[in-house]
């Protein structure tokens, strides 16, 4: 027993020690090594604004941080008027083939519809769904399949950087 | 160091402190209730007595449930089954058969054990209660002893099921031990074997009884057999007709055998398709010839039946078809008949239910009769050849195979 | 004196008619076994046909062996020697073998230079033929149809089933790593052996399914950037877009007669079943309903659609008329419901269940009663029915970054699961029909 208190003891530690990354110590700085990420870049979008907003199983609502990101997708749209997208929907592995097509129809309509609800317009953006084809993760684990229930928003008419 | 990293790794080792030191959070686990069961000792004396209730009372009780003139063989059974211990149950008899003296109607029913022992008892034990003492004696040297072991088979025949036994004071006297020889004429009737065991018995005494009685007695086999529910739903019995048959020309019967058999045979014919629910089979196999010759024996055991049905059993092979739907439907009887080494008489295995098998039925037939043409030559004995000349298999996959 | 003579008149009358009533017997137990069989090479009668002899031999045998339900009794055994399909065998020599069953044949080239083989079956232990001897020609390059032509003969009979070896199976190759698979379209014998590819790399392709003239297959694409519905001819490789209407196809069937075609439809977020006219092309909506409505299929008299729906709150099966109308729910099960198929014969549907993190593939009646679990692993999924509605392939993946698809089959009954012998990866099978 008490090597059972020992071992969760430690685990606990453990876990608690992985929080103790604040994120004041990853701060982006755009200004560091090698020159500026343009705003109106493909790179800025991706890694700045957020490419991807995900979901829960078998779910096609926008939580608080995917209406965020969402939120500033719409806003950098309109900063950058000529730009376009197309909007791809996502499912992880735990489904059958057809029915993952049509959620992942579901996800990024989902995205398209609140897109347009800032203001952005219809016929700029397109939306596809991959089912589970195009896994972003490769596991078969929670983690993985969280990261592949996704929503895409694929810029084009910007520069890479 | 960041102040807050100082902080917090400060509050985590003292959590993690805490927990190591107190025990109250997982003590929970290490209790363990031991369980114990709760036993009474009880002495060797009170374990026998709790196992006196005795199985045993009943075998004794049995011979007290004299049946009348018509039933209660199979209460005889357990008698009939175990010839060495028929003395025991003889032994309760014999003073019970003093006071059946008196009473002339016999039953016939009396199990053969008892036929040989009582004729001794009556004469010493004349009102002597100790005759069941005598009667162990002259039964063991005497003729009808060394008959037993055949007598005994016989009455494990099958015939048609008697009424319930009615309880009677008065025993049956025996019956002359002439009727002995009737006892071979009742056919094998009863298809499952776990049935056969109680019915075997009842036919020894119906020929008994005609022997004795012709006129009134013969009535009787032909009606027990339609009151009776047939094992299985294409079973008729066709021993009832054959009695019938012969009963009518007893005045003509003692010039040959033959003569008696012909006889029969037309109003056998005749009585089948009134009585029988098969009038098409008979009409299709024809009465093989009737040799006088063929030694027929003693009905067959269940034993000796074995001889063909494990055989067989293990050669039916229904893998190839046993995943239809309908498998279960497809129940074929086929028909064969064996010479006196048990080879299947021209290879001919011919389907009888259905009469022409097509589709899944001839798959099944097929299969029925691979089993059987695989499974010979049987095994059976050669003094009985008669009762098993002519063999029908039902081949029945109702209750699932292999499941 | 006279009553003791009646007495022995009886008993002997009796006894001699006791003799006659046979031994009856019930037996209610068996085995179930592999049927052993014999199968001596097919006699070539020229030598033109000598090589391919053996060959069709093996074919036939290794089609009967796969099914479990025969076992081969090898060649060296053989007592006997097989004369050609004509001549009757020595019987003894084969139940010496205890073969219960025996196949005998012939090849020979005929004079337009086309392969012959003449094969007939035979009941050993009954020492007879099981019907008629039968004659197969073909072109030289499909010689091994001649041999799964007879091997469906042997197995219709002695099971009194259909038989299926005379197919093709279509279906989706892979390979390349998991994020970005490489998906071709490739068709085969359904023993494995023919395999080729009908698409090209660089094209994601999905679950293509054949006609039942078996010269045609539908399949989703995605080579104009989103999956859309095509047909193409199996001979000539020839695509054509099913239709050109907005929004997302996917997951076509074929309609029984072979002239309408039901799949998904994808707009605006919502999928609903559709059909279309082959003829016409023209569309006509099957179900409307918020939910995700797909993986039709239809009975096959063509009176009934089954399909997969959300609208209860999570994928179940639905049972609707073939124009659409009211869907009865017939998936009552714990766990998730999906990919329907309904059997050839009418009597089963199968599907694949999702339940507690595991995947299974399954049959029930149509009502939706007897359901019954043949497979359980990882990720079971797609099953498609041989044309004798007794037999399922489907394919199986495993986990993990490094886990692909194969393709295994497994009988209605939950017996016989195997892996279908080829070296590819590969997902969504699809059986045709006998071919002719």
């Amino acid at each position: 027993m008490t090597f059972l208190k020992l071992g969760l003891a430690s685990a606990l530690a453990l876990g608690l020690a992985a929080c103790s990354n604040t994120t004041d110590t990853a701060a982006v700085d755009p200004n560091a090594a090698g020159g500026t990420i343009s705003e109106t870049s493909l790179q800025y979008f991706n890694t700045v604004v957020g490419d991807r907003v995900f979901f829960d199983t078998d779910s096609s609502a926008l939580d608080l941080t995917a209406q965020e990101t969402l939120t500033r997708q719409a806003q950098w749209m309109q900063a950058n008027a000529s730009t376009t997208a197309v909007i791809e929907g996502h499912a992880d592995e735990r489904g059958t083939r057809e029915y993952n097509i049509a959620l992942g129809a579901r996800r990024a309509n989902a995205a398209y519809n609140f897109l347009v609800s800032q203001g952005i317009d219809g016929s700029r953006l397109r939306t596809v769904s991959y089912g589970k084809e195009r896994p972003e993760a490769l596991g078969s684990d929670d983690a993985s399949w969280a990261q592949n229930r996704r929503s895409v928003s694929v810029v084009t008419g910007a520069p890479v950087s | 160091m960041n102040r807050s990293v100082i902080l917090s790794g400060g509050l985590h080792l003292l959590l993690i402190l805490i927990l190591l030191f107190s025990g109250q959070i997982f003590s929970s686990d290490e209790v363990r209730a031991i369980q114990i069961a709760e036993v009474d000792i009880i002495t060797g004396e009170e374990f026998d007595a709790a196992q006196s209730a005795a199985p045993d009372a009943p075998r004794e009780v049995l011979p007290d449930l004299t049946p009348p003139e018509a039933g209660g063989s199979d209460v005889v059974a357990p008698d009939a089954v175990e010839p060495p211990s028929a003395q025991a149950p003889d032994a309760p008899e014999a003073p019970a058969t003093e006071a059946a003296e008196t009473a002339p109607d016999v039953s016939a029913v009396r199990d053969r054990a008892q036929v040989t022992a009582a004729p001794e008892p009556a004469q010493p034990s004349q009102g002597e209660p100790e005759g069941a003492s005598s009667v162990i004696a002259p039964v063991g040297p005497t003729a009808p002893e060394t008959a037993r072991p055949t007598i005994a088979p016989s009455l494990t025949r099958p015939a048609p099921p008697r009424p319930a036994p009615r309880i009677a004071d008065t025993p049956a006297p025996p019956p002359p031990t002439d009727a002995r020889t009737a006892d071979t004429a009742t056919p094998e009737v009863a298809p499952g074997e776990t049935a056969v065991e109680p019915q075997e018995e009842k036919p020894a005494e119906a020929p008994p009884e005609a022997a004795t009685e012709i006129v009134p007695e013969v009535a009787e086999p032909v009606t027990e057999p339609e009151a009776v529910a047939p094992l299985t739903a294409a079973r008729p019995r066709g021993r009832p007709d054959v009695q019938t048959a012969e009963a009518t020309p007893p005045p003509a019967a003692p010039e040959t055998q033959t003569e008696t058999q012909t006889a029969a045979a037309e109003p056998v014919r005749a009585a089948t398709p009134a009585t029988q629910a098969r009038p098409a089979r008979e009409a299709a196999t024809p009465r093989p010839a009737r040799t006088p010759d063929v030694p027929v024996g003693a009905p067959l055991t269940a034993r000796e039946k074995d001889g063909i049905t494990l055989a067989v059993k293990k050669n039916w092979n229904v893998g190839p078809f046993q995943g239809r739907p309908d498998f279960r439907e497809l129940i074929v009887t086929v028909r064969f008949e064996l010479d006196q080494a048990g080879n299947v008489l021209g290879g001919k295995v011919e389907p009888v239910t259905p009469a022409s098998p097509s589709g899944p039925y001839k798959l099944a037939y097929d299969a029925a009769r691979r089993a059987v043409l695989r499974s010979a030559p049987f095994r059976m004995p050669p003094e009985k050849f008669g009762r098993w000349k002519v063999v029908e298999i039902t081949f029945n996959p109702s209750k699932g195979i292999g499941y | 004196m006279r009553y003791l003579f009646c007495i022995l008149a009886l008993v002997a009358g009796a006894q001699c008619a006791a003799a006659q009533e046979p031994l009856r017997i019930e037996i209610t137990d068996g085995v179930i076994e592999p049927m052993p069989f014999a199968a001596p090479q097919f006699v070539a009668a020229d030598g033109g046909a000598q090589e391919v002899a053996a060959q069709l031999t093996k074919v036939m045998t290794d089609d009967l062996v796969n099914t479990a339900l025969f076992r081969l009794i090898p060649q060296a055994a053989y007592i006997g020697r097989a004369e050609g399909a004509d001549a009757t065998p020595q019987f003894p020599d084969w139940r010496a073998i205890n073969a219960q069953a025996l196949v005998t044949g012939s090849v020979a080239s005929t004079p337009d230079g086309r392969i012959e083989l003449q094969v007939r079956l035979w009941d050993v232990f009954a020492g007879g033929p099981v019907g008629e001897g039968l004659r197969f020609v073909g072109d030289r390059q499909s010689w091994r149809r001649l041999a799964h032509k007879a091997a469906d003969m042997v197995y219709s009979r002695l099971t009194g089933e259909a038989g299926y070896f005379d197919t093709r199976v279509v279906f989706v190759a892979e390979s390349g790593p998991k994020g970005r698979r490489n998906k071709q379209l490739a068709i085969m014998d359904q023993d494995g052996a023919g395999l080729r590819t009908l698409t090209q790399a660089g094209e994601l392709v999905l679950a293509p399914r054949f006609a039942p003239s078996s010269q045609t297959i539908l399949f989703t694409s995605y080579r104009s950037g989103e999956p859309r519905v095509y047909l193409m001819n199996v001979e000539s490789g020839a695509v054509d877009q099913l239709d050109r209407l907005p929004g997302m196809t996917f997951a076509p069937r074929f309609s029984p007669d072979g002239r309408r075609v039901v799949m998904s439809l994808s707009i605006g977020g919502n999928t609903d079943v559709y059909a279309v006219d082959l003829g016409s092309r023209a569309r006509s909506r099957l179900t409307d309903s918020p939910a995700i409505d797909t993986a039709p299929s239809y009975a096959p008299d063509g009176s009934q659609i089954v399909f997969e729906s959300d609208r209860g709150g999570s994928q179940q099966l639905y049972v609707m008329p073939a124009g659409g109308g009211g869907a009865t729910r017939i998936s009552f099960g714990q766990g998730r419901y999906a990919t329907p198929v309904w059997s050839p014969r009418g009597d089963l549907i199968a599907f694949t269940k999702m339940q507690g993190g595991r995947f299974y593939i399954g049959v029930m009646r149509p009502d939706g009663s007897e359901e019954r679990l043949l497979t359980a692993s990882f990720l079971d999924e797609g099953p498609t029915w041989a044309p004798n509605g007794r037999v399922l392939m489907f394919f199986r993946e495993t986990g993990g970054a490094n886990g692909g698809p194969v393709l295994m089959s497994v009988d209605a009954t939950g017996r016989n699961l195997r892996r279908v012998p080829i070296t590819l990866a590969a997902s969504d099978p699809a059986w045709s029909p006998l071919l002719q």
